[in-house]
C-alpha cells in the first residue's frame, strides 16, 4: 500500500513538472532570441576607457535601456510618457522638435502657408520607406493624420472639423476654418505624436490602437514581450535628412543593431543593474546621487523634466468662485512646494510662465506678479471676502509615478491649512485618479506634473476636459493667440493670454523640475528632449 | 483513493464559484477604468468611449458576470485587455517563472531548515540550538526584500557573480536558468526556512519524548539511527504541513521579490493587472491561485498517507 502511494505521487509530481516546464519553455522560445545575448552585456566590465569617436569595429551592437514604468501601448498616436521612449525611435512625423522646441521638417520636405493663414500645404520627401518596405506617400500621411486627429483630444482642439486631404502623390493639404499658428507644433509634439504609418495599418486599427507597429524611423519594431521588454532593431533602409541633429530633429543614423527597452519598475533594481554593468544609462534619484558621483567613468546629466501646476476644479462648489482660486494662489510658496517635491534646490527652478524659457516663441512673463506670492494675509482676506466657513477642500493625488505628485500635494495641503482651510487628502492609485479627475464632483484641487508644453494651446488645463475650464474670455484669447501670424502679433496675444490666465487661474504654475540621469562614458551621442531619449546617433563602445 | 481525489477536486468547484463572485464584485466596485488607463490623458473622450464599448465595459454588472462565467465554464477565462492574449495563455506563460522560483525557494528552505532543526533538537540547549533560535529570529524579522537588496549588493554589484535581475527560461540552459533565480530563491527561502526550522525542532522534540525512543535506546540502536529512522519519521507530519503551506504561499505571495528581481512571474502580472484594471487577468490569477492552494493541500494529505501508513484515506 505504502509503495503504491509513493509511485502514484511520484507519477503525479512528474506529470505536473512536465506540464509546467512544457508550457514555459514553449512560449519562451519566441522570446529567447530576444534575450539570448543578455548575459554578455550583463557581464561586461565597466572599466572601458571612452574615446570621443570610437571606430565602427569598436562599437557594441546591442544596447539595453531601462524603462521605469510599464508600456501600455506602442501606438504612437496614443503614446504618452514611458511609451514615448520607445515610439519616438520607431516612428516619425512630418515635423520634429529641435532642442529649442522649434518644429523642423522631418518627413515633410517643406510646407507652404496660404496668405490668409488658413491652408497648409505639406510637400513630402520622396523615397522615404516604411519598415515594411513600402514607400511613404500622401495617402499614408492623410490616413495617419486624420486618425491622429480623431483619437487625440489635443489635435481635435486644434484642428476642429478640418481634415487632411491628398493633393497629389507627395502633397498633402490641410484647410482650416480659421488661421492657426500652432499646427506645426502640434504635428511635432512627442506625446500623442502625429506619427506617419502605412495607410493599411491605420485602417486596421481598433479602439485599442494599431495592431502593427510600422513607422519610418531609424529603428524598426521587432518584439514586444508585455511587462518585460520591447526589442527594436536598426532599419537598414532608413533615409536620413541632411540637417544637423538637434533635439529630435535632423540627421539620424543608427549605430546600434539591437536595442532592448527593459521594463524595470523598481528603482533600486534599475540602479543596481546600472552599477553591475547591465545598463549604461539610468535615471538617478537623490539617494543614489553620492554613488554616481563616486564613479569615474560615469557622467551625470541634468534634464529639464516636468513642470508642476496646481489645477482647480472650476466646477467645484468653492473653486467655481475665482476669489477662492485667488486665495490659494496668494498663499502658495513655490520654493517650498518644489523643494518638497524634488528634495534638492539643484533640481528645480522658479518660472512664472506656463511655458519654458527655452521655448523662445511662447515664453512670457506676463502676470508674474501673481506668481509665488507667499502672502498669507492676502489669502486670509480673500477667503473672508469669499465667505469661507470651514468647507472641506479635497486634494486629489496618487503615490504612484515616483511619489512626486503626492509630495507636491502634501506641501500644498500644509500651506492651505496654514490659512485655516480645512483639507482632505484623497490618495488613489493612478487608475482611480484618472477616473476621479474626470468627475467634477470628486475633487477640488489637483497638483500634477506636466510634460513639455510646447504651445499654450496645448496646455491641458486650459481646455474644458481637464479641470473644467469654462470661460468665454479664455477661449477668445486662446483663439486670438492661435490666429496670430507675425512675431509681434504672437507676442501681444501670448502676453494677453498668460496675463489673463494669472487672473482667471485655471491652474497655478508652481515651477519647473529637472530629472537626473547617469550615462557611462562609453555611451556617446545620446540626446534627450524633455527627458525623452533619441537613440539615433547613439554609440556604445565595446 | 481515486474517489477521494475526485471528491476533493470536486469540492473546489463551490469554493471557486464563491471566490469568483467576490473577486468580480470587488474589482468592479473599485473605481478606475481600464480604457482610460490604456489610452491615457491625451485621448479624446470618444476614443475612450469606443474602447469601453469594445471591451464590454458598458454592460451592466450582471450581464458582464454572466458572460464571464459562461466563458469560464468552457475553459475560457477571457482575454487580457493589455496583453492582447487569452488569460489562460498569459497564466501559462507567467506560471513558469513563479513555479521555478517557488520550487527553488522551497528547496533552499528545506535544505537549510530541516538539518538545522534536527541538529538543534538532538542537542537541546546547546550552542547550535541557540544559534537556530537566533537564525529563526533573523529569518522571521528581516523582510525578504531587505535581504534581497543586501544579497544583490554583495553578489551582483560587488562580486558580479550573479545577475542583478531578470529571468531566463529553462530552455536557455539549466545554469543560465538557475543563475537568475538563486538570489530571489535564497531571499524567499530563508524566510520560509526560519519558520520551518522551528517547527522541525519542536516536532522532533515531541517525538523524542515518546516511549518508543526509550525502547530503541534499550535495544541498543545508535543515536543516529534513532534520530533519523525513528524520531524524524514520526516528526514528519507537522513538517510536511508547513512545507505544503509555505509552498502555497510561495506560489501565491511574494510579489515584492518578483518585482525587485524583475521576474515575469504570475504575481508581478497580478500586481500590474490590478494597477491597470485588467479585470480578466485579476480574476484568472486569483482563481488559479485558489485552485493551486487546494491542490497543494490535497498533495500534502496524500503525502501524509505515504509517510504514515496509519493514515488511511477514504
Amino acid at each position: 500500500m505504502n509503495k503504491k502511494y509513493r509511485n502514484l505521487l511520484t507519477a503525479l509530481l512528474v506529470i505536473a513538472l512536465f506540464a509546467v516546464y512544457g508550457c514555459s519553455s514553449n512560449n519562451n522560445n519566441a522570446g529567447s532570441s530576444g534575450s539570448a545575448s543578455a548575459g554578455a552585456s550583463a557581464g561586461a566590465s565597466t572599466g572601458t576607457a571612452a574615446s570621443a569617436e570610437p571606430a565602427a569595429a569598436d562599437l557594441a551592437t546591442e544596447l539595453r535601456f531601462p524603462l521605469a514604468q510599464q508600456v501600455p501601448t506602442l501606438d504612437p498616436h496614443l503614446a504618452l510618457n514611458t511609451n514615448v521612449y520607445v515610439t519616438l525611435n520607431i516612428f516619425e512625423g512630418l515635423f520634429a522638435f529641435d532642442a529649442n522646441f522649434k518644429p523642423v521638417p522631418m518627413l515633410a520636405e517643406s510646407y507652404d502657408l496660404s496668405e490668409d493663414g488658413k491652408t497648409y500645404t505639406f510637400h513630402l520627401r520622396h523615397g522615404v520607406k516604411f519598415h515594411n518596405g513600402k514607400e511613404m506617400k500622401a495617402e499614408d500621411v492623410v490616413a495617419s493624420l486624420n486618425r491622429w486627429k480623431s483619437v487625440t483630444g489635443r489635435a481635435q482642439a486644434s484642428l476642429g472639423d478640418s481634415e487632411f486631404k491628398t493633393k497629389d502623390e507627395y502633397t498633402v493639404e490641410l484647410a482650416l476654418g480659421e488661421p492657426r499658428n500652432d499646427i506645426l507644433a502640434q504635428l511635432s509634439h512627442v506625446l500623442n505624436n502625429a506619427a506617419i504609418m502605412p495607410k493599411e495599418v491605420v485602417e486596421a486599427a481598433g479602439p485599442d490602437g494599431v495592431k502593427e507597429y510600422i513607422g519610418t524611423g531609424p529603428f524598426k519594431f521587432v518584439e514586444w514581450k508585455q511587462d518585460q521588454y520591447v526589442h527594436v532593431a536598426k532599419f537598414d533602409d532608413y533615409q536620413p535628412v541632411s540637417a544637423e541633429p538637434s533635439g529630435l530633429s535632423g540627421k539620424k543614423e543608427a549605430f546600434l543593431k539591437d536595442v532592448y527597452f527593459d521594463i524595470v519598475t523598481d528603482s533600486a533594481t534599475r540602479f543596481s543593474s546600472f552599477l553591475a554593468g547591465t545598463y549604461d544609462y539610468v535615471d538617478v534619484s537623490l539617494d543614489n546621487l553620492p554613488q554616481v558621483q563616486g564613479l569615474s567613468d560615469v557622467k551625470l546629466n541634468k534634464n529639464l523634466g516636468s513642470d508642476i501646476n496646481l489645477v482647480f476644479n472650476k466646477k467645484s462648489p468653492l473653486f467655481s468662485n475665482v476669489k477662492y482660486r485667488e486665495a490659494v494662489a496668494a498663499v502658495l510658496d513655490a520654493d517650498e512646494i518644489l523643494l518638497g517635491t524634488v528634495n534638492s534646490p539643484d533640481l528645480y527652478r522658479l518660472n512664472p510662465s506656463y511655458m519654458y524659457p527655452e521655448n523662445k516663441t511662447w515664453y512670457s512673463e506676463a502676470g508674474k506678479e501673481n506668481y509665488n506670492q507667499k502672502n498669507a494675509d492676502k489669502a486670509k482676506q480673500l477667503l473672508q471676502e469669499a465667505g469661507y466657513n470651514g468647507q472641506e477642500v479635497t486634494l486629489l493625488t496618487t503615490k504612484e509615478l515616483g511619489g512626486s505628485f503626492y509630495n507636491a500635494t502634501i506641501v500644498v495641503q500644509k500651506e492651505l491649512e496654514s490659512i485655516g482651510v480645512k483639507t482632505k487628502l484623497d490618495i488613489n492609485d493612478f487608475a482611480t485618479l484618472l477616473k476621479k479627475r474626470a468627475d467634477a464632483n470628486a475633487w477640488d484641487i489637483y497638483v500634477g506634473l506636466f510634460t513639455m508644453p510646447s504651445t499654450p494651446s496645448q496646455l491641458l488645463y486650459l481646455n474644458p476636459t481637464y479641470g473644467f475650464a469654462d470661460d468665454a474670455k479664455l477661449a477668445e484669447l486662446t483663439k486670438q493667440l492661435t490666429a496670430a501670424s507675425t512675431d509681434e502679433e504672437i507676442k501681444t496675444a501670448n502676453d494677453a493670454l498668460q496675463q489673463y490666465e494669472w487672473e482667471y487661474l485655471a491652474a497655478v504654475k508652481i515651477g519647473d523640475t529637472y530629472s537626473q540621469s547617469a550615462t557611462r562614458d562609453k555611451l556617446t551621442g545620446l540626446t534627450t528632449l524633455a527627458g525623452y531619449p533619441n537613440l539615433a546617433n547613439t554609440k556604445l563602445a565595446k | 483513493m481515486a474517489f477521494y481525489i475526485a471528491r476533493r477536486l470536486l469540492a473546489t468547484v463551490p469554493v471557486l464559484f464563491v471566490l469568483s463572485v467576490i473577486v468580480f464584485l470587488i474589482i468592479y466596485l473599485i473605481p478606475g477604468d481600464p480604457a482610460a488607463v490604456m489610452l491615457g490623458d491625451g485621448a479624446s473622450p470618444e476614443t475612450i468611449e469606443a474602447l469601453r464599448e469594445q471591451l464590454g465595459l458598458n454592460l451592466p454588472l450582471l450581464p458582464q458576470y454572466a458572460r464571464w462565467v459562461g466563458h469560464a465554464f468552457q475553459g475560457n477565462l477571457g482575454d487580457s485587455f493589455f496583453m492582447r492574449q487569452p488569460v489562460s495563455e498569459a497564466l501559462a506563460e507567467h506560471l513558469g517563472p513563479t513555479f521555478s522560483l517557488a520550487v527553488l525557494a522551497e528547496i533552499v528552505a528545506v535544505a537549510v531548515a530541516v538539518p538545522l532543526g534536527i541538529r538543534a533538537a538532538s542537542r537541546q540547549g546547546s550552542l547550535s540550538d541557540k544559534a537556530l533560535t537566533g537564525f529563526s529570529l533573523f529569518g522571521i524579522t528581516v523582510p525578504g526584500f531587505v535581504l534581497s537588496m543586501f544579497t544583490v549588493l554583495l553578489f551582483s554589484v560587488q562580486l558580479k557573480w550573479l545577475p542583478v535581475s531578470g529571468y531566463k527560461p529553462l530552455s536557455d540552459g539549466l545554469w543560465t536558468h538557475l543563475k537568475y533565480l538563486i538570489l530571489p530563491a535564497v531571499s524567499l527561502g530563508i524566510v520560509q526556512a526560519a519558520l520551518l526550522a522551528r517547527v522541525t525542532r519542536a516536532s522532533m522534540l515531541e517525538a523524542m519524548n515518546e516511549s518508543f525512543v526509550k525502547t530503541a535506546l534499550a535495544k541498543g540502536v545508535s543515536e543516529r539511527g534513532i534520530v533519523y529512522k525513528h524520531v524524524l519519521r514520526n516528526a514528519l507530519l507537522p513538517i510536511l504541513t508547513v512545507v505544503g503551506g509555505s509552498f502555497g504561499t510561495l506560489i501565491a505571495g511574494a510579489a515584492v521579490i518578483e518585482s525587485i528581481f524583475n521576474i515575469p512571474g504570475m504575481r508581478q502580472m497580478l500586481v500590474n493587472s490590478v494597477q491597470r484594471r485588467d479585470y480578466a487577468v485579476i480574476q484568472g490569477v486569483v482563481l488559479f491561485v485558489a485552485f493551486a492552494y487546494v491542490l497543494v493541500n490535497l498533495v500534502v494529505d496524500l503525502l501524509y498517507a505515504a509517510v504514515d501508513p496509519r493514515i488511511r484515506l477514504k
